[in-house]
């Protein structure tokens, strides 16, 4: 393999995983809640109570800018990051290895 | 004359050291981080790949460093010398990245599940072809592979776009891994320029 094809495998290689991520959260970043100000939030337990009731297991959970983050497993078995409303403690986001499994509308 | 092999040796040796700590150090930091409260195993997976990906980057920039210091300084020469033994170093994290991520998945279904996010096969993908260059990074390997070698070694340019891909997705954004890529292909892209302005000038 000569250099020109090495070269070449990395920018198709590059290509197809471009191609594959296109649908994926590159804007995690971005995810907001709009909660308001913190004192009118409900506990990180409360949720945390919450999704252990609907079958998550919770690996980690703390607020991130406005919302909460959770990582765990879903109640259908998927490993992922989510993110929920503090003051409703509605689904906002859920990614797995950056690709949308859920999104509020 | 003595005094200066002499103060060589000793310039050799704490480059040495300082080069073996410098490598060590992430994995320093990652146990640090273990040591805070809330960490989770998965906490480790960001920098163990980070530290992977940045010294692989690193060892490829020596190539053209050497290129573009025309060979002549001492250490370049010392890192030259170094260059296999530190792509090896960014294989171990690579290693540690993936036996991190198994631990942390903690089941196969779950693994599988996710083997075809792009973010995931990606990651699978440069690692498995990574491997191959770090095997062949000995001289048993070289004289087996003789005019193979090379080849092998260069599937480091595949790997590179799988891990820039890999962790653009993971982490949700371009700019860190362009940032983190960016003096290893300034390096490239000078080595490649420089002969061609000196040719021109040769050519008048």
């Amino acid at each position: 393999m000569k250099a020109s094809l090495s070269l070449r495998l990395a920018a198709a290689l590059m290509g197809a995983g471009l191609a594959c991520a296109s649908g994926t959260a590159l804007a995690h970043g971005n995810v907001t809640c709009n909660a308001g100000p913190k004192e009118n939030w409900k506990s990180l337990d409360t949720l945390k109570a919450k999704m252990t009731a609907e079958g998550w297991k919770i690996t980690k959970a703390h607020p991130n800018k406005d919302c909460y983050e959770v990582y765990g497993i879903t109640p259908e078995g998927d490993k992922v990051e989510s993110f929920w409303h503090p003051v409703t403690l509605e689904k906002r986001l859920v990614l797995r290895r950056g690709q949308v499994l859920y999104k509020a509308p | 004359m003595v005094n200066g092999v002499g103060q060589m040796r000793s310039w050799r040796r704490i480059a040495n050291v300082a080069l073996a700590v410098l490598l060590a150090l992430p994995l320093g930091l990652m146990l640090q981080g273990a040591q805070q409260e809330d960490w989770v195993l998965a906490d480790a997976l960001p920098p163990s790949g980070e530290a992977a990906a940045l010294i692989m980057f690193a060892a490829m920039a020596i190539g053209p460093l050497a290129r573009l210091a025309g060979g002549r300084s001492e250490a370049v020469r010392w890192l030259m010398r170094r260059r296999r033994n530190i792509g090896v170093v960014a294989f171990a994290y690579a290693a540690l990245h993936l036996g991190i991520y198994i631990v942390d998945m903690g089941a196969f279904d779950l693994m599988l599940a996710e083997i075809g996010a792009p973010g995931i096969w990606t990651g699978w993908l440069a690692l498995a072809l990574m491997a191959l260059p770090a095997a062949a990074s000995n001289d048993r390997a070289m004289r087996f592979l003789r005019g193979w070698w090379k080849p092998v070694q260069r599937l480091v340019y595949p790997v590179v776009a799988l891990t820039l891909v890999h962790w653009a997705i993971l982490m949700y954004g371009w700019r860190e891994p362009l940032v983190h890529v960016a003096p290893m292909l300034a390096l490239y892209a000078a080595a490649v320029i420089r002969p061609l302005f000196a040719r021109k000038r040769t050519d008048r």
